[in-house]
């Protein structure tokens, strides 16, 4: 009995954490899945016939009502995301196999010098960013933002892969070397297939906290490069808010992040807890 | 117990055999290409922030920069703005902190039970985690709008009055440790539970036996096992919470109603891109880095340690 008990509070109280963790998103994607004149209605009505009137407002589809264009800055943030993810996994990849299988001196001081690298926050290195890019013609580009986000990403993603090769034992590479492959081909052919699904993880990881990015967006475009982030607070203008394009906006923009928690929390716990667990 | 972030694999004798993978400046070479875009686009950069902060430099009254050595940071450090914002962001930091520390623990201890359907709690809980921030500020600034809001509406229709979530002063810092809180608990819970996972099953089947009680054990057995995985939580935890900017800028568009919120995020992002003051603006930046240094101090030493050892 005391048993069912404690089951039951244990249920409750999970199922209370639940709740509370989703409903405010549920919320939002229920609103932006209403029509655009009822999006903000009170009393809100619980049930009613979804629609995707809103999210056709941010297509061009409604030539009258359309608000903005959101497929230029779609496109934009995934240009970005994904290229500059691209970057930073090889790089980050190369390195993390030198911290992982080679022993060299400064070892130690470089990775805290890659971690420490991310201590500053990203507005702090954007004044400079800022001055170089007017000045290099990379202010408002595709390529600006790329590498501006590389250079922020680097070391989260050299810690998370070290971890995943640190976990392949030493052997396999031994048996190869004595069969000559070269130090890049154990990398190319041993490391990489068997830690595929880390450095999925990692890189998804990545190019989410790319497309998450707000303020050096805000800082280093004007209007080519703006990314979903920045478009999505503008639609709170002085003259009003257009609420209905709004919610599906932040639902759009909330999509991948989501999904990327579905598929890849596993692999995210072994990643970023960087070697602190022994598993 | 120690910090050991990971066992040493490099292989000694395998890298010093001659053949492939022997030369002396080989792990550098693998390195370079990270370490040239780290050098080249942050460490660079840190350096002209410094040089930057010793100047008075106002681009949009193009003005051209003039050399005033540490006058910025005396200007900067007797602006009560500036210190108001030391004090929030402090407050900021250890409210929502310890209460991520507080929910994720005791979510991570019930998720360690034998319940049904534990992936899919644990993946739920999870979905707050990488939101993107300012998108997150905007989401519960449309529920908790002072008249349009859900939130109100749902407190009329139960008899309370209606609340001044986003307008009142007073209810500003609540709010802001309330939604970081709720946004980044998940990572806590994540990565504690990963280290409840390898607290071994001996040790507590052992300790139940010998009669101990469920805080005996939390104290004696699962705490010390852990501290590993809690020193990186909390580095983690004070540097992101020492910068938060996005959540807050996604509410207000600024600093809150009467700057009630001006952290030392927003405090920077005003003074770069509201004032366009930049020497003030990257003395602010080195100001965080400073105060970003004396909260992690600690957690780095302890992972450089376990690191050399």
């Amino acid at each position: 009995m005391k048993k069912i008990l404690k089951k039951s509070s244990i249920y409750t109280v999970l199922s209370i954490a639940v709740i509370i963790s989703i409903l405010p998103v549920l919320w939002i994607i229920m609103l932006s899945l209403k029509s655009p004149m009822e999006t903000m209605a009170l009393p809100p009505k619980l049930f009613f016939k979804p629609t995707l009137e809103s999210y056709r407002m941010l297509f061009g589809g409604n030539e009258t009502t359309n608000v903005v264009d959101l497929k230029m800055y779609l496109k934009n943030s995934f240009i970005v995301a994904f290229s500059s993810t691209l970057v930073t996994m090889l790089f980050a990849t190369l390195g993390a196999y030198s911290l992982s299988r080679f022993r060299f001196k400064g070892k130690n001081m470089i990775s805290i010098i890659i971690l420490a690298t991310r201590m500053l926050p990203p507005l702090a290195s954007a004044i400079p960013l800022f001055l170089i890019f007017q000045n290099a013609g990379l202010f408002d580009t595709h390529l600006g933002l790329l590498m501006a986000y590389t250079a922020i990403n680097i070391p989260f993603a050299i810690w998370m892969v070290r971890g995943f090769i640190d976990d392949v034992p030493v052997e396999i590479e031994e048996a190869a070397h004595v069969d000559g492959c070269s130090r890049f081909g154990m990398l190319w052919k041993i490391i990489i297939p068997v830690t595929t699904p880390g450095i999925a993880a990692s890189a998804a990881y990545t190019f989410i906290l790319a497309w998450n990015d707000f303020s050096l967006a805000m800082m280093l475009t004007s209007s080519n490069v703006k990314t979903m982030p920045q478009v999505v607070l503008s639609f709170l203008t002085p003259e009003g808010i257009e609420y209905g394009p709004m919610t599906a906006a932040a639902t759009i923009a909330l999509l991948p992040p989501i999904i990327f928690i579905i598929f890849a929390q596993k692999y995210l716990a072994r990643g970023l807890t960087m070697g602190a667990v022994k598993g | 117990m120690k910090f050991s972030p990971r066992k040493d694999k490099s292989f000694e004798n395998f890298a010093s055999k001659g053949g492939v993978g022997t030369k002396a400046y080989e792990p550098y070479l693998w390195l370079a290409p990270a370490s040239l875009v780290l050098i080249g686009l942050i460490l660079y950069p840190w350096l002209w922030t410094f040089y930057i902060s010793l100047q008075k430099w106002n681009p949009l009254m193009q003005s051209s920069p003039i050399f005033i050595g540490l006058r910025n940071y005396i200007q900067v450090l007797t602006d009560p703005n500036f210190l108001k914002a030391i004090k929030l962001t402090f407050i900021l930091t250890v409210g929502t902190v310890s209460l991520q520390f507080l929910f994720g623990f005791i979510l991570a201890l019930l998720l360690n039970t034998d319940i049904k359907g534990r992936s899919v709690f644990r993946t739920l809980l999870m979905i707050p985690m990488m939101l993107t921030p300012s998108v997150v500020g905007l989401l519960w600034k449309i529920i908790l709008q002072d008249e349009m809001g859900v939130a109100n509406w749902v407190l009329t229709e139960l008899g309370f009055k209606s609340v001044g979530w986003l307008s009142d002063p007073s209810l500003t810092m609540p709010l802001i440790i309330m939604i970081q809180t709720w946004s980044h608990m998940p990572f806590v819970l994540l990565m504690l539970s990963a280290g409840l996972q390898s607290v071994p099953n001996e040790l507590l089947e052992a300790s139940k036996v010998d009669g101990a009680n469920f805080f005996q054990v939390l104290w004696s057995v699962i705490l010390p096992c852990l501290k590993p995985v809690i020193v990186l939580v909390m580095l983690f935890r004070i540097m992101f919470a020492l910068r938060t900017f996005d959540t807050i800028f996604g509410i207000w568009a600024s600093s809150g109603p009467l700057k009630s919120g001006m952290v030392l995020g927003v405090y920077l992002q005003e003074q770069i891109r509201v004032l366009w003051n930049f020497g003030a603006g990257a003395t602010v930046s080195y100001l965080m880095l400073f105060i970003t240094l004396i909260f992690t101090a600690w957690p780095m030493l302890k992972i450089y340690r376990g690191e050399s050892r």
